[in-house]
């Protein structure tokens, strides 16, 4: 997940200061809970805990889920919300896992769509919230788009949260400017613009992909273009191969970068906040990453001029707009006893105040109206318009298969490490992948 | 003295029995169970018989982890064992103020492994690193390289920082064991005309040989147990040119999340640690002179 700026710290707090009453006093927009067997919505009821889970988005947004904590705890009386955040790593490898597992799991979780979501759902740990998100409580609250990947078998497992463009390139205007550049369209452009700049002496891009999920994430984005997002997920989900021509031409794209010197020789070694900072302090034109750079660039570098574009257009089957994004949204655990009320918790999330609260904290919601009234960064306005109204919307190797994406990334590093041939790194990752378990 | 119950013996271990069943008894069982399975940590474990083994001996990154990681342990015989004792033969020189030295090599050895890995991150870092820094100022701006980078650097860069730690750490061991060598001996030999180098190569050497052998043997299989260093500078990269038993396991178990996989491939490595340091200790010549302590 993203880090936020310390200035979003600030604005949340003045939001959260004066919203936290209308949200406690809220009543329209979240009904009282249905499920009277879990104790909810009655002041007489035996007083309950709801344990919520997740992992540290920055302060601004962690401020923002105590204020929402104390408005729900002020809205249902006996009922106590006890949040559960751990830093973000620790979340994602080992402690949710270890949180489902324990004695006193948490009620209601954070987790990604997609592949992560089903196994949740196939190991026991995600409730049927179907009838919850559309009955009045989540009425209006989100597009059906927004809840792409939340579904298995026409079951909704998911409340959506967040959004993210994964990938664009960055740019720094200055830059642009002084070399008398405008952002590409197409590949072939892009490619000019790189040789201008090398020819400048200027690094034309800079990625950090010492974790392999930066450049991963631009092979995701190559490969759809090169050869649609159907075969894409297929070849992630091990369902076509890895190594068709179609991704053979998406990976030789990578390769033209570093065989001409376009990307910094040090990418597979360079962790991706150390590329950040390089591109923050000028040390080159562009960075591929994704939305989260404005947190990083308005607390580093909030002088500096930046702009994006999105993946330029080139020959292939794909979607030539499409858009590399992820989403993200709260799971209830099916185990929990009182899920009714942890519903009433993701109401709140979800309602037009929580909403107001999460985008002023730099996060952009998923939810219809994310940015009414809320002073936002123009570039995560823009990106978050860019995301919704994508023709389609890519998802990264990783938020499908963990294991074959480690393999598919893997050749892309080597790629772009300049270590391997294209189809000699996409047939060891064939090969690798035909190794693996049947799931 | 017998004792006066035949359950004393019994209660005087009970503890210390126990306390190892615990803690080395118990967790070794239970990873031996799991590497039969398929789990992820969250679902149900499914019993899978000896498929995790077979998928191991399979594994071709598996079967690198540990080209990579005999070849670090041949690395660091030199760089840890061997320049610790060359290191511990200077600072035994008599008559030399030596204890500044013994002490600024073996500072290393005291420092946080990831604030050495971080500082060493910076040192071999392609960006304003120390070394890529130095080569330009002395003209040789085509020696640069991508040390981490690089497939054919980035295991030595971690070898030799692993030897500045470890180095101090061994000159210590034989530091003392050098102390130990009778001083008669020592003053017998100089008057005899030996020089310090003689004292060192046959007198020191011989006396303290057993110790080296001790000392190899830590090297090697603490070889096995290495992650930090590894994992905080390459994450087992460039395209597994660092990987090593160790960062192949956290990766299986933490982020691909396969549990049962990792017991199986645990089970592995331990079994190899074992018998390498078995073979170790059968290939050890006992007919040796050693220092007695």
């Amino acid at each position: 997940m993203p880090r936020l700026r310390p200035m979003t710290s600030i604005l949340a707090a003045i939001a959260a200061a004066s919203l936290a009453v209308t949200l406690a006093g809220c009543s329209s927009g979240s009904s009282a809970p249905a499920d009277s067997a879990s104790g909810s919505g009655s002041a007489s009821a035996a007083p309950i805990t709801i344990r919520v889970a997740m992992g540290s988005t920055g302060p601004a947004v962690d401020g923002v889920f105590t204020t929402l904590k104390a408005a729900y705890e002020k809205k249902y009386p006996g009922r106590t919300l006890e949040l559960i955040v751990q830093e973000n790593d620790t979340y994602e490898t080992i402690g949710l896992n270890n949180l489902l597992t324990s004695r006193n799991a948490p009620d209601v979780y954070f987790e990604r769509p997609g592949a992560r979501l089903a196994t949740r759902v196939d190991d026991g740990y995600g409730a049927d919230i179907t009838e919850a998100v559309n009955g009045p409580e989540f009425a209006g609250r989100f597009d059906a788009a927004a809840y792409s990947g939340m579904v298995i078998d026409g079951k909704t497992y998911m409340v959506p949260w967040s959004g993210d463009v994964t990938n664009v390139f960055w740019y720094n205007k200055a830059m642009f400017t002084a070399n008398g550049l405008t952002p590409p369209t197409t590949w072939d452009e892009f490619l000019a613009l790189c040789a201008k700049l090398k020819a400048a002496g200027i690094t034309p891009l800079v990625d950090g992909n010492k974790d392999k999920w930066t450049v991963g994430s631009i092979a995701s984005h190559l490969a759809e273009r090169s050869v649609g997002n159907d075969a894409y997920v297929a070849a992630i989900k091990g369902e076509a191969p890895m190594n068709s021509p179609g991704m053979v031409a998406a990976f030789d794209k990578l390769k033209t970068l570093a065989d001409n010197g376009y990307i910094n020789r040090s990418v597979d070694a360079l962790p991706d906040d150390q590329a950040t900072t390089q591109f923050l302090l000028g040390k080159a034109a562009m960075l591929g990453i994704g939305s989260w750079l404005i947190s990083d660039q308005t607390a580093q570098a909030p002088t500096l001029q930046i702009g994006y574009f999105n993946m330029p257009t080139m020959d292939g089957s794909g979607d030539q707009q499409s858009v590399l994004g992820v989403s993200t949204g709260y799971m209830v655990n099916a185990n929990s006893e009182n899920i009714a009320a942890s519903i009433d918790f993701l109401a709140m999330v979800s309602s037009v105040e929580g909403s107001k609260l999460f985008a002023a904290a730099g996060i952009t919601p998923m939810t219809v109206d994310p940015f009414v009234g809320v002073t936002a960064d123009p570039n995560t306005v823009s990106l978050a318009a860019l995301l919704s109204s994508a023709s389609t919307k890519v998802t990264p190797a990783d938020n499908i298969d963990v294991k074959r994406a480690d393999e598919f990334y893997g050749a892309a590093a080597a790629v772009i490490g300049g270590l391997k041939s294209p189809q000699d790194a996409l047939d060891e990752a064939q090969h690798r992948v035909e190794a693996l378990p049947k799931s | 003295m017998r004792p006066s119950s035949r359950w004393t013996p019994y209660l005087l271990v009970g503890p210390a029995v126990a306390f190892f069943t615990f803690v080395v008894g118990l967790p070794l069982i239970g990873t031996i169970a799991l590497s039969f399975t398929k789990w992820s940590g969250t679902n149900r474990i499914k019993f899978i018989g000896l498929d995790n083994f077979v998928r191991a001996f399979h594994d071709d990154v598996y079967r690198l982890t540990y080209v990579h990681t005999f070849i670090y342990i041949a690395a660091t015989l030199v760089l840890e064992v061997a320049v610790g004792f060359g290191l511990a033969g200077l600072v035994s020189v008599q008559g030399k103020r030596t204890a500044w030295y013994r002490v600024t090599f073996f500072i290393p050895v005291m420092l946080p492994m990831v604030v050495i890995a971080v500082l060493w991150s910076f040192i071999y870092s392609d960006d304003g690193g120390l070394i890529n820094s130095f080569l330009t100022a002395i003209g040789h701006d085509d020696w640069r390289q991508v040390w981490l980078g690089d497939p054919s650097t980035a295991l030595l860069a971690i070898c030799v920082v692993s030897g500045w730690i470890y180095a101090g750490f061994y000159m210590a061991i034989f530091y003392a064991g050098m102390q130990r060598v009778p001083q008669s001996l020592l003053e017998a030999a100089r008057l005899d005309g030996a020089s310090e180098a003689d004292l060192f190569f046959k007198i020191k050497v011989p006396l303290v040989r057993g110790m080296t052998e001790v000392a190899a043997l830590l090297c090697i299989t603490g070889a096995f147990q290495s992650f930090d260093l590894f994992y905080v500078m390459t994450k087992g990269g460039p395209d597994h040119a660092t990987e090593i038993v160790t960062t192949y396991l956290v990766s299986t178990v933490f982020v691909d999340h396969e549990v049962g996989y990792g017991a199986a491939l645990s089970v592995v490595m331990s079994v190899v640690v074992i018998g390498t340091g078995l073979l170790y200790v059968k290939l050890r010549r006992g007919d040796g002179v050693d220092v007695e302590y």
